[in-house]
């Protein structure tokens, strides 16, 4: 929910690359560590099994249009309401009688798009300005580094719902609103592993014999940024989904008729009393799926960890 | 400067046929194997041997201070005076530790807790074992800083321990060991992590301490140096065994045993160049993995058919009043010792 | 110690001026003429006149802010489009709310977290552990309002025992406010809880590997005491750090808790606010919450003096 530390697990990547005489340097932390990498998830049995729930819920968004027994926004007057178990309702229904599991697969797809909007938004926000930042340092990096402290400093959610009351509620604009609240944490991140690298024997290195500061970028900062830059990636989504679902829920994101988890647990709750099972299968929902994303990104973190020490 | 053993010594701890194991990544292993020793009021006995031979782990387990689920402790007896150790429940054992038997570690750098003052920590046992008030205990631990040599004890009581010295905090961790004025104090290499000057000063406030309140004082250490300068008895432990007891003067006059004899010669002199060190070739057998026969022999110079023939481990037996070894050949060999 | 504060109140100015600038610069993304938007498609040309005069649109950005921080500081937060109530006022009513909710969710996360962590921490591999370390992977992803939607089903709805909503000020009825505010404040602190175990579950095993908790169990000291006293104050310090962070977060979640159980905090003004466009609202709530959250994580800051001699002592 909070801030995971981004910085520690930077300054970890940053120090065991030790420049091996007459190899390319690439290989250090090339191909090779990358493998490794994989194989050091795969031996996670917890995030293993949240790739496999991955895999089935992109499976279900993609191929959501084709898998709904019912149209999702089909309603039906002569079933509103009805409770689960009902013949051809098989979560039951809402106040318009349209079909909630079929609204729950559809919501899948909704929910999913968001979030990696949001957090595509935070990556482009973030990453580069941070990767920019460790580069150049200075005063730049200065004044960039006193902005990212005032954006975190203002309580997540809340900023995100400015940004939306200003912009106006739709999806797009509250994807938008949680994207820029998260971009700090690319930003820290990317600026920490630059800064690691910057001082890197190797990359000083190759910058004395006369290689372009573009080469330099592309060969030796852009690899290690990608294995933290992936946990973080996925530990975001998570946190990214529970804002999502949060402003839905007030009516901020998601407009009517389409439906997100979030959106449809606020449907839920308006007609609590008459029937309150309709806020409850989606709410399991972005449970599933946030524990799916964050435990991803633990398993990436550990095994990036572990990776690190066995190289030291 | 070797002291006179009292005629009748009374007894004040006792230990029988201790045994310790461990979990290890490869099940239990057994660490210490069958200790038997006895500690004499106000005597100071050394416990030698290099690291992992044990002796750290005899003296843990003998203040109860194994953890629990990943060790197991058996004596065939454990007695501290009139308490029976064997038998006391875990709350029962903690009223005896920092009381009755009080311990000093290697570490001083990390054995005081960084977030809490000098003088709470002091005070704390006062209150834990003698009811003191606030005040009380405040006075009294003033009183013990000032009394283990650290200047400025009220000014110091309120500090922190990363103000003071690695020779200070030690000498604040002699002061909660004796605040409660034990009848054993354990001392497990206490001047090992110190600089040469301050650990002369630190075995020089032991000494004097003890000798003050006669209390009885286990000695661990694997420099042999600052054994002749403070005990009254030596064992060597090897293995998880002991493999030789005597008395200060005979261990190292007529060493009984191969280990010690090398242990001696290890020893820096001032009377030799030091080109002349010699150190005892090979390792230490690794927990579950020891050897056959006698420990030492993989490693031991004497070594005959005989020695590995036995399958287990050789008995102790006498070699001289008060002097016990665990050689098969200690008779037929005469072993180097220092004049 | 005094200077530690002057010196931490001194940082905070230039995040300060970022973070009023960004607050106030929210109308600069308003898209089209703020006016006409924030008057309404139906308006005449009197009334979005009107509106572009209260706000001040016609002056230079720079000027407009700085009347705008001037206001703010004397806690001036402007008043709203629609009621020309003073925008100070209505939050002021709100705050003591939302701040309450938001305290207690701390409370209850702590309650729930510390002894959880610390068995877990004692009782590594076995199931208590496991089973902590599984339900604060769960807790994290629970979203908090549907956790407060569920606890109204099941304490409200069908067993009875607790209001599902409204609320009564503490200084009123202690008993009725507690009953009132412990489901709101449970959901919320839930995810707080469940990422605090997992911190104070990692600090608590290493700090019992350190050498000073064998000198306080060599010293004969009870199992409470060594636990109490000596592991749980070192262990703490991480969990300091986490519970500055979770303030801030829980400020922003509290909003949507509040209108779970129909709290009147900040949440329900902000929400009216939001949906009717009365952009003076929206701003002053989000300025209040950050100046909240920045002052959390100063007293979070000021703690750690206690918990850690060395801060205090070398500042």
């Amino acid at each position: 929910m909070t801030e995971h530390d981004d910085s520690r697990s930077a300054a970890t990547v940053a120090e065991p690359v030790a420049a091996v005489p007459g190899t390319p340097p690439a290989a250090v932390h090339g191909r090779g560590g990358w493998r490794n990498f994989r194989r050091r998830v795969g031996s996670n049995r917890a995030a293993v099994l949240a790739l496999g729930v991955l895999c089935v819920l992109i499976l279900i968004a993609v191929v959501a249009p084709w898998i709904t027994p019912q149209d999702p926004n089909a309603q039906n007057l002569r079933a509103v309401l009805v409770p689960p178990g009902t013949d051809g309702y098989w979560l039951g229904s809402d106040q318009l009688g349209r079909d909630i599991f079929s609204r729950l697969i559809v919501a899948t797809r909704v929910s999913l798009l968001a979030v990696l909007l949001a957090v595509a938004v935070a990556f482009v926000a973030g990453a580069p300005v941070g990767f920019l930042s460790g580069f150049v340092g200075g005063r730049f990096d200065m004044v960039v580094m006193r902005i990212n402290d005032a954006v975190m400093s203002f309580p997540p959610l809340l900023l995100a719902i400015g940004l939306v009351a200003v912009l106006g509620p739709s999806l797009r604009n509250a994807m938008f609103a949680v994207g820029i609240v998260f971009a700090p944490r690319f930003l820290r991140l990317v600026r920490g592993v630059v800064l690691g690298l910057k001082e890197e024997t190797y990359v000083e290195a190759s910058r004395g014999i006369g290689t372009s500061t573009r080469m330099i970028l592309v060969r030796h900062i852009l690899p290690n940024t990608l294995s933290p830059l992936t946990a973080q990636l996925a530990v975001t989504v998570g946190f990214a989904m529970l804002a999502e679902s949060s402003l839905s829920f007030l009516g901020l994101g998601v407009q009517p008729p389409d439906a997100s988890w979030g959106s449809m647990i606020r449907e839920g709750f308006l007609y609590f009393y008459q029937s309150p099972y309709l806020g409850i299968f989606p709410g399991i929902m972005i449970t599933i799926a946030v524990l799916t994303f964050i435990t991803l990104g633990d398993g990436l973190r550990d095994a990036l960890g572990r990776e690190e020490r066995k190289e030291r | 400067m070797q002291s006179i053993q009292p005629v009748t010594p009374a007894i004040t701890l006792d230990v029988q046929d201790l045994v310790v194991d461990v979990l290890t990544e490869h099940g239990w292993a057994t660490v210490v194997d069958g200790v038997s020793f006895t500690v004499a009021t106000g005597e100071t006995l050394g416990i030698v041997g290099e690291s992992g031979s044990g002796k750290s782990v005899t003296c843990l387990a003998i203040a109860g201070l194994m953890p629990p689920r990943q060790s197991r402790v058996g004596a065939t007896a454990l007695r501290l005076l009139e308490h029976d150790l064997t038998s006391l429940s875990r709350s029962e054992m903690s009223d005896v530790r920092g009381r009755k038997i009080a311990m000093i570690f290697q570490e001083p750098m990390t054995s005081l807790n960084p977030a809490f003052t000098v003088g709470d920590q002091i005070a704390e046992v006062l209150r834990r074992h003698e009811g003191c008030s606030r005040r009380d205990s405040k006075q009294r631990a003033t009183a013990l800083l000032d009394r283990v040599g650290v200047p400025d004890p009220a000014r110091r009581f309120t500090q922190y321990p990363f103000e003071f010295s690695g020779g200070m905090r030690q000498r604040v961790m002699i002061a909660i060991a004796l605040a409660c004025r034990p009848d054993v104090i354990i001392a497990d290499e206490p001047t090992t992590a110190l600089d040469v000057t301050v650990q002369a000063q630190i075995v020089e406030l032991l000494r004097e301490l003890q000798r003050e309140q006669g209390m009885s004082v286990i000695f661990i250490t694997h420099d042999l140096g600052v054994v002749a300068d403070v005990c009254d008895r030596v064992l060597v432990m090897y293995a998880g065994q002991i493999v030789e007891e005597a008395s200060i003067d005979d261990i190292f006059e007529s060493p009984e045993h191969p280990y010690t004899e090398g242990l001696l010669a290890s020893v820096p002199r001032m009377d030799l160049p030091s080109s002349e060190l010699v150190s005892i070739p090979g390792q230490p057998p690794r927990v579950g993995a020891m050897p056959a026969g006698c420990r030492f022999h993989p490693r031991c110079s004497y070594r005959r058919d005989e020695c590995v023939a036995a399958g287990t481990s050789p008995a102790l037996e006498w070699a001289g009043p008060g002097h016990v070894t665990r050689c098969l050949r200690h008779h037929e060999l005469t072993l180097e010792g220092t004049t | 110690m005094l200077k530690f504060v002057a010196w931490r109140l001194a940082s905070l100015v230039p995040v300060m001026v970022v973070v009023t600038f960004m607050v106030f610069g929210l109308v600069l993304l308003i898209p089209g003429d703020p006016a006409v938007r924030i008057a309404g498609q139906d308006a005449t040309v009197e009334q979005i006149e009107a509106v572009r005069d209260r706000l001040g649109l016609d002056d230079p950005f720079l000027v407009q802010y700085a009347d705008w921080v001037a206001g703010a500081v004397q806690g001036d937060l402007g008043t709203s489009l629609f009621t020309s109530r003073p925008v100070a006022e209505s939050i002021s009513e709100a705050l003591p709310v939302t701040l309450a909710l938001t305290l207690t969710a701390i409370v209850i996360s702590l309650c729930i977290s510390v002894p959880l962590a610390v068995l877990a921490g004692l009782r590594r591999g076995t199931w208590v552990d496991r089973l902590a370390t599984l339900g604060s992977s769960v807790g994290i992803a629970l979203p908090s309002f549907w956790v407060g939607l569920m606890f109204v089903l099941l304490f409200s709805v069908t067993l009875g025992w607790l209001p599902a909503t409204g609320y009564v000020p503490l200084s009123e009825d202690p008993v009725g406010w507690l009953r009132h505010i412990i489901l709101p404040a449970t959901a919320l602190g839930i995810a707080a809880a469940a990422e605090s175990t997992r911190q104070l579950r990692g600090s608590v095993i290493e700090v019992l590997q350190q050498d000073y908790v064998r000198t306080a169990r060599a010293k004969g000291l009870k199992t409470r005491m060594v636990i109490g006293k000596h592991v749980l104050k070192n262990a703490s310090v991480p969990l300091v750090t986490i519970i500055g962070l979770q303030t801030t977060f829980l400020l922003g979640g509290a909003v949507v808790v509040e209108s779970v159980f129909g709290l009147p905090g900040l949440g329900q003004v902000a929400i009216t606010a939001v949906t009717t466009r009365n952009i003076p609202v929206v701003q002053g709530i989000v300025l209040v919450a950050v100046v909240v959250a920045m002052l959390a994580n100063l007293l979070v800051d000021l703690s750690y003096g206690y918990l850690n001699p060395r801060v205090r002592l070398h500042d």
